[in-house]
């Protein structure tokens, strides 16, 4: 069924649209063409969004039906210009206060392999939907990043992706009626299960790291201390 | 030993400038050489998340501005000081984009496993004490447990000796806010030894 609601996807990844959060956001979307007939992606990869960009971001925001963030953790918490983004449209919004319903769901994906790394970012997120009037739905909160493809097609993914794949199909089903529902609280829990065990992902990531260090010609030189204070012990 | 703090106070924010005065002297007073950043009058561009300072100029940022200097002092110290508006909870974008750049290049890109979960180790081989203090307009349990929440996340991620935080409000008096700095400080210690 078609309802008409206009959904937007705010990415804050600072890699943009190569990036994990991109391609979760890029999935989402089409799966909610069969649902929603105005979806759009904005991208908030920097603090310094350019100030007619964040007014065009604004607008949208204001109009939208529902925002779904998509992020990595950056630090325990939400990126920077993410976070800068939220703080200016909070500040907006006072002065210009919704005049419909809105929702807010976000889709935070760690590249540890703990999903509950991911919890803090979260209530932030929620505290942001409640402080300026949007109805939280809940979040996706995902851990093994690094094993999300960051440039093409989700799906693309493999046999590694399958779990995060039917997360996001159930978050779209949330916008197939009149009233979007909360992200059922059976998947918010299946999709924090790790695919693989920590240990291997671990293993797989140490391993990617020395192929790209080997890749630069760096080698051992990735452990190099620049800044080690002349004469101090480590 | 060199602590490192961060002031992520934007202008009109007189509570947090005061307290990252005080903070300083009582450090000074309790043996550390602190280093104070005014976040607001630097330049330093957000992280893009390419991972150049991990895999093509190792511990250093490719970008040329204050962001540098941040992650130089804060491979010397160990003790780091936030201090930030209390943004929904999290740390304000002044600081957020500062502890960003200071410290991605001070890990490793490996993964370890600390206290049960995954982290990076630490570049310079030490933990770094932790100390944040939130500033909001007026007391707010819930944003202040999140915020106490994701220092004590920092502090496992740089595998912190000691870590403590504190909140600030508009309406604090001087007296106030040096007792609570005083009483922070005094929380920060973990490397008498060392000093």
């Amino acid at each position: 069924m078609k309802t008409g609601k206009k959904i937007l996807m705010v990415v804050g990844s600072p890699k943009g649209r190569e990036s994990a959060s991109h391609t979760m956001a890029d999935y989402v979307v089409r799966k909610l063409a069969k649902y929603s007939s105005i979806t759009e992606i904005l991208h908030v990869s920097t603090p310094a969004l350019p100030a007619e960009t964040k007014e065009r971001y604004h607008t949208l925001m204001d109009a939208a039906d529902a925002v779904i963030l998509f992020f990595p953790l950056y630090a325990d918490q939400l990126p920077s210009g993410l976070v800068k983004f939220l703080e200016d449209y909070s500040d907006h919004r006072n002065a210009f206060p919704p005049a419909q319903p809105q929702s807010l769901m976000a889709v935070v994906n760690s590249g540890f392999p703990e999903a509950h790394q991911n919890d803090q970012a979260v209530e932030v997120a929620q505290f942001f939907a409640e402080s300026v009037g949007f109805q939280w739905k809940g979040a996706l909160t995902l851990g093994g990043g690094g094993m999300i493809p960051a440039k093409g097609v989700l799906e693309k993914g493999g046999g590694r992706v399958v779990p995060v794949v039917r997360a996001l199909s159930s978050l779209a089903l949330c916008f197939s009626q009149d009233e979007v529902i909360p992200i059922p609280e059976s998947v918010i829990e299946k999709v924090r299960k790790p695919a693989i065990p920590n240990w291997l992902y671990r293993f797989m990531a140490d391993w990617g790291f020395k192929a790209q260090a080997k890749e630069h010609g760096m080698g051992g030189r990735v452990k190099a201390q620049p800044y080690l204070m002349e004469g101090s012990m480590n | 030993m060199n602590a490192l703090i961060l002031n992520g106070a934007p202008k009109g924010h007189p509570v947090l400038d005061q307290a990252a005065k005080l903070l300083g002297k009582e450090l000074t007073t309790r043996k550390w050489d602190p280093v104070t950043f005014q976040l607001r009058d630097l330049s330093i561009t957000a992280c893009r998340g390419c991972f150049k300072c991990w895999m093509e100029t190792p511990g250093q940022c490719h970008m040329t501005d204050d962001g540098n200097n941040l992650t130089k002092i804060l491979a010397q110290s160990r003790l780091l000081v936030f201090l930030t508006p209390v943004s929904f909870g999290g740390y304000g974008s002044l600081l957020k984009t500062a502890m960003e750049r200071a410290i991605l290049p001070s890990l490793l890109p490996f993964m370890t496993k600390r206290k049960g979960e995954t982290h990076h180790p630490l570049r310079y081989g030490h933990g770094i004490s932790l100390i944040g203090v939130g500033k909001l307009a007026k007391k707010n349990p819930k944003s202040e447990k999140i915020f106490q929440n994701i220092v004590e996340a920092n502090a496992r991620n740089l595998d912190s000796p000691a870590q403590t935080c504190g909140f600030l409000y508009d309406d604090m008096s001087d007296k106030d806010i040096h007792g609570r700095m005083c009483l922070l400080a005094a929380n920060a210690g973990g490397h008498d030894e060392d000093r």
